[in-house]
């Protein structure tokens, strides 16, 4: 079967410990996740919750106040070499996990300094199917089972814990040889060309094994792992994954029915019908997560740094964008998308949904944007919006000109065209914004980071590559803490701080929606519509709703696809 | 027998009126800028090519002012209304009004595509007059230069260009198309100037001590005129196109400026909704625009050819 990726965000990393500059949907969920299973399986269908039929554990259980974790595996996965799946296997993964963020923390995506896995004290293997895992500290049991443990996968050690192709197994389970085996294995992952037939990545425990993978495109193709032991073996031998440079080439594609499963853009909409007729069944629901545009807080030029640091500025841009617009407009949602205002959406419902998701703290109002930022002493000259008090907060001199750059995702096309109705709106108060697209895959790799990154900082004062999937326990650690891996503009803020420590430490489960209520307050960047992931496949497609379902979610379940005769 | 001296005039006046001379009419002397323009006005092609021109440059420049609409503020709940007595030609997805929006797009073009034009000519004369009248191995390097560089592909190179520098306003574009354009320039120039070094008046000026700059910009470039601004049009139509090439492809004008590739390009992920009015008319301007300076190049260059050239 073919499968459209989505336009410049083909997959670029098969090895399972993902860098923060290569970790989207497109390459964990929809790529590594065809060959090497999580410990903990989510979402259920469209649902943020852990789907037990699909996961590797078959239970969890907590001793010690939280500190001690006890992974219960199952015991009928097996690796494609013939090996068992074993909770070695997972501690290995820990062991690489260890040595990628000690070479550099930018070497794991989901890394938070301190969290895992520097939290943990110690780790055993009581026997093959059961881990036992020690913690220094208690955590909020959610945010342990739901976020902490989510990134545990098991990673074939007598395949892969060496530091050549053709080299010995070494013992992974000390720090150097670690470091060695994560160079290794990161060394062949930076090789793409090589994806389709490296005998390290052949070796998997999910359903399908890669077999070919193009890197001038990031297409790519699976077959069927023959040897798959676990939930859901796939009918379907082949699986290719077939790169577009547009949205639209994606759909000609679907129109000719040489495409069965893809996306549909929001700008082929109106077409759905047509595709029906086409013999596609067309559904969408919404993310659990959210879209913004991340500010930078370190930028440099034009003070802008400064100027975003405002929590006034903030809210009066938050004013700006007219939400209700946007979705209603035929030529952006018409219709397919909801208001959003915080990181979690209304839906699809979770029992973390903060009550601020449901209000919007800061309506569409020009009228408050000018008011907030006249109040503070900026007025429009020559044009352009200046700030002419002595100082407009936060070290702002005298003369500077509220001027900026937004870096946007070149598809889909939804995401420019959102930013240049904000932009439009900005511009009728005086705020300058030069507009600039590139793809995805580029915006994530090189403008992230500019934490540690000094070249990063003063080349962009705002990016827009779309979003992100949260996890089921939804706390924004890892996005607006002060040391999260994903806190691309270096948001900073002592009381967020606290509410993310809360939400993971707290045993109250009320706290994370207490940090997703103050995060939509201080809009640490522009909260934006939360648009239906919206797929067509062919009629002659089937499977169980659920793993259709998924897709909104970002995860594609072909081994649970079979076609209709 | 009396010879009446005024017959014989008479009969001589009929003479010369009945049969026109092998030669053709002889005439009175005419400039030689008269004569180009008798035969650039001869050219019918040519007069519905300046016409055109002269019409997009009068749409592009002063149709703003007399069809005011807002080009600066989004409306998305405006987006894809068709054509009305308040929108003539509709609206585009942004809530533009599509014939504002093409006025606009018109005035990037042309500006663009001039300035661009000149950046390449400018480039082009000058290294084809240093290489054609200093020849030796200033002339062998400068040509390779211009064989290495033509045989990369001009898009290709203007794309990884364009996407480091960000081409994100007129004169940005100009410098890149114009700074990779200046090839053809170069070579035709030279071409010229080979010519002209080996002329009487050349050595009479060498003889005389001029220097290699008083050559170049007081005989070689101006006699090479004529082959240089026939380039121009041609080089000003090429400028258009790659404009709207890039445009299409992303790396064109971004919001609130706007190109007609730009146009056309947001248009098309619309095509088959019906949305014709975002499509066709842009699409119809870029086709006259760039087929009239091709009209208008290929009479210049029968015009400055003496062979072409209707006496």
């Amino acid at each position: 079967m073919t499968i459209a990726e989505s336009p410049g965000a083909g997959p670029n990393w098969i090895f399972p410990v993902t860098p923060a500059a290569n970790e989207s949907v497109y390459t964990v969920s929809d790529f590594q996740g065809f060959s090497w299973l999580p410990v903990l399986y989510a979402p259920k269908g469209e649902s943020p919750q852990i789907s037990w039929n699909q996961s590797l554990a078959k239970s969890i259980s907590f001793k010690n106040f939280n500190r001690t974790v006890i992974i219960h595996l199952r015991n009928n996965y097996k690796w494609s070499n013939g090996k068992p799946v074993t909770a070695r296997d997972v501690e290995f993964y820990i062991w690489l996990l260890k040595a990628a963020v000690k070479i550099s923390p930018s070497n794991f995506g989901n890394y938070t300094p301190g969290l895992f896995p520097d939290n943990l004290s110690s780790m055993g293997t009581p026997n093959n199917y059961t881990l036992v895992l020690k913690l220094k500290h208690t955590y909020n049991p959610n945010f342990l089972e739901l976020s902490q443990l989510g990134v545990l996968e098991p990673l074939p050690t007598a395949a892969w814990s060496k530091t050549s192709l053709h080299g010995r197994d070494i013992p992974f389970n000390n720090i150097r040889n670690a470091e060695k085996i994560y160079n290794f294995l990161a060394g062949q992952s930076k090789k793409l060309a090589t994806y389709g037939t490296n005998p390290l990545w052949k070796v998997v425990d999910g359903p399908y094994v890669i077999s070919s993978f193009d890197p001038s495109t990031d297409g790519c193709s699976f077959v069927r792992n023959k040897r798959y032991t676990g939930f859901g073996r796939p009918h379907i031998n082949k699986v290719v994954e077939v790169a577009f440079t547009s949205t639209q080439a994606e759909f000609n594609q679907l129109l000719q029915g040489k495409i069965d499963f893809g996306g549909v853009d929001f700008s082929d909409l109106k077409q759905v019908p047509n595709l029906k007729r086409h013999g596609y069944a067309v559904w969408g629901a919404p993310d659990f997560g959210f879209n913004y545009v991340v500010y930078n807080f370190k930028d440099g030029t034009n003070d802008f740094g400064h100027i975003i640091g405002q929590l006034y500025v903030r809210q009066a841009l938050a004013h700006l964008q007219n939400e209700p617009a946007v979705i209603k407009s035929p030529a952006m949602f018409d219709g397919a998308a909801s208001q959003a205002y915080g990181p979690v959406p209304t839906s699809p419902s979770s029992p973390f949904t903060p009550k601020s998701a449901a209000h919007d703290p800061y309506p569409f109002s020009i009228a408050k944007a000018r008011t907030l930022l006249g109040k503070h002493g900026w007025r429009k000259v020559n044009g352009v919006l200046t700030c002419e008090k002595t100082s407009c907060g936060g070290g702002i001199p005298k003369g500077t000109k509220f001027e900026t750059n937004i870096i946007y995702g070149s598809q889909p096309a939804i995401i420019g065209q959102q930013d240049e109705a904000w932009a439009s709106n900005m511009a009728k108060l005086g705020i300058k914004i030069t507009l600039q697209s590139e793809t995805f895959n580029q915006i994530i790799s090189t403008y992230s980071d500019v934490g540690t990154n000094a070249k990063n900082r003063n080349q962009w004062g705002m990016i827009d590559f779309g979003g992100f999937t949260g996890f089921v326990y939804p706390t924004m650690n890892e996005i607006f803490n002060t040391t999260g891996s994903f806190n691309f503009g270096g948001f900073s803020n002592p009381a967020v701080d606290r509410a993310i420590h809360a939400s993971e430490y707290s045993l109250n489960n009320s706290a994370v929606q207490k940090e997703l209520n103050l995060e939509t307050q201080l809009q640490p960047g522009l909260f934006q519509p939360m648009p239906d992931g919206i797929a067509a496949w062919k009629k002659s497609l089937s499977g169980p709703a659920y793993s259709f379902a998924a897709e909104s979610q970002y995860v594609l379940e072909p081994n649970l696809w079979y076609f209709k005769k | 027998m009396t010879i009446n001296i005024g017959e014989i005039g008479e009969e001589l006046s009929t003479l010369e009126l009945a049969e026109t001379p092998e030669g053709g009419q002889v005439q009175g002397p005419r400039s030689g800028w008269r004569l180009a323009l008798a035969t650039f006005v001869g050219n019918k092609l040519a007069v519905v090519g300046a016409g055109i021109v002269i019409f997009f440059i009068l749409f592009s420049f002063v149709g703003p002012h007399i069809y005011v609409t807002n080009q600066t503020y989004t409306n998305p709940i405006a987006a894809f209304q068709a054509p009305s007595a308040k929108h003539l030609l509709g609206t585009d997805p942004a809530g533009f009004d599509e014939l504002g929006r093409i006025m606009k797009g018109g005035q990037a073009a042309l500006e663009i595509g001039f300035l661009s034009a000149l950046i390449a000519t400018v480039i082009g004369t000058l290294v084809g007059s240093v290489a054609g009248l200093v020849g030796g191995v200033v002339d062998g390097l400068l040509m390779r230069l211009v064989d290495v560089m033509l045989s990369i592909p001009l898009l290709f190179v203007i794309l990884i260009v364009s996407a480091r520098f960000h081409g994100t306003s007129v004169v940005n574009l100009s410098l890149i198309i114009g700074v990779f354009s200046w090839l053809v320039s170069a070579r035709l120039v030279r071409g010229e100037v080979l010519s002209l070094r080996e002329r009487d008046f050349v050595f009479a000026s060498q003889t005389m001590g001029a220097t290699r700059r008083h050559l170049i910009f007081k005989h070689l470039i101006p006699n090479a005129l004529g082959v240089v601004i026939v380039n121009i049009t041609f080089q000003v139509a090429d400028a258009i196109n790659l404009l709207a090439i890039l445009g299409f492809l992303g790396f064109g004008l971004q919001y609130p400026a706007v190109d007609w590739g730009d146009m056309l390009s947001q248009a098309l992920t619309w095509l088959q909704d019906g949305y014709w009015w975002t499509v066709y008319p842009v699409g119809i301007c870029l086709v006259l625009v760039v087929m009239a300076f091709n009209f208008i190049g290929d009479a210049l260059r029968d015009t400055v050819d003496v062979r072409l050239r209707r006496r």
